[in-house]
């Protein structure tokens, strides 16, 4: 019954590292970055294939495919949480604030980002579209920094995959 | 010792290699297709990864006491994402978004793509040393260099930056 539990909480830790890197492993492949995609998927099967055999050698035992799920299931959550912090690449920002728009392109910019404005029309009026292009890092101070002026701003990011020279922050 | 010296072992391993670069070179072409709305694509693709998978699992399954089995299964299953990622790149499949921003050659990086036939839509906008031009051009995902090439021809400084966009309704699209 020890060995059964030990076995079980050895497939959790296992499926969690493997499912890790392959989490990290499509983040990779998705933003091409093909070095990283090889070390992790190599990683990653390695880990697998222990798991499986593991897992397969004595099939049957709930336990250990609880195990292997429950690792599954948390590996994903896992890897997503480490690319967040990772944060590789840019975002796009466009911001929409019907009235407090100058003071916000004035802010940012004075915080080191560069900032492009757009002269809009909305349902009450002229109103500017605030471009900014910003390291994802750096993506929830900028939010921050946009709340602490207007907190009813609309704004939406979009991630870019491919930029070319510019100014940043 | 033995068993590395064995050619037989090589060659199982080297099929196991194979089957799983071919799996995972499905899989990896799979992924991106379904990011990018393709359904049909995506179910066949799928279907033959998974047909190749059972047949390379159950192959290192079958000996575990050969460790270049295993050393062959991970090195195949990094390889085909490497390989998926290299073709999707030439397929370069749908459609891209790209912003340019330049202070100066605005009309002149819009007049020279459109010359080259892309379609260009120009807004006046304002930077921090006042007014300059942001062009939104929608291309082909695989035309992105080629435009990329026009901009620097006009404006080694252009901000650019490209982002996906699907999906696309009418337009017009350089041939």
């Amino acid at each position: 019954m020890d060995d059964l539990l030990i076995s079980a909480i050895f497939i959790f830790i296992m499926r969690m590292v493997d499912v890790t890197f392959a989490t990290l492993r499509v983040f990779m492949m998705v933003r091409g970055k093909k070095v990283l995609a090889w070390v992790f998927g190599f990683t990653q099967a390695l880990i697998y294939v222990v798991i499986i055999s593991s897992l397969l050698a004595n099939f049957g035992d709930w336990y250990r495919i609880l195990g292997y799920a429950l690792g599954f299931a948390t590996g994903l959550v896992i890897g997503m949480w480490i690319e967040n912090r990772l944060a590789i690449g840019y975002t796009n920002l466009q911001i929409v604030s019907p009235q407090r728009f100058l003071e916000i392109a004035q802010t940012l910019r004075e915080d080191g980002y560069a900032v492009t404005e757009i002269a809009g029309l909305g349902k009450d009026g002229a109103v500017e579209i605030i471009h900014c292009s910003v390291l994802r890092r750096d993506e929830p101070g900028l939010y921050t920094r946009v709340q602490e002026i207007d907190p009813s701003a609309f704004m939406i990011a979009k991630s870019v995959y491919r930029v070319q020279h510019g100014f940043w922050h | 010792m033995e068993l590395l010296l064995s050619p037989q072992a090589w060659l199982s391993a080297g099929l196991i290699f194979g089957l799983r670069v071919t799996d995972m070179t499905l899989d990896t072409l799979r992924v991106l297709f379904v990011m990018r709305g393709r359904k049909a694509i995506a179910w066949i693709l799928g279907f033959f990864q998974a047909l190749v998978f059972v047949i390379a699992i159950t192959s290192v399954l079958r000996d575990l006491t050969n460790p270049l089995n295993i050393i062959g299964y991970a090195a195949g299953f990094a390889t085909g994402v490497v390989v998926g990622m290299t073709i999707e790149g030439r397929l370069a499949v749908g459609h891209v978004q790209m912003r340019i921003i330049s202070s100066r050659r605005g009309p002149g990086i819009a007049e020279k793509l459109r010359d080259e036939g892309y379609a260009v839509t120009e807004i006046p906008a304002r930077g921090k040393d006042g007014m300059v031009t942001m062009l939104n051009c929608s291309i082909q995902r695989r035309d992105t260099s080629q435009v990329q090439k026009m901009v620097d021809a006009v404006d080694q400084e252009a901000f650019i930056t490209t982002e996906e966009i699907r999906p696309v309704r009418r337009g017009f699209w350089r041939a």
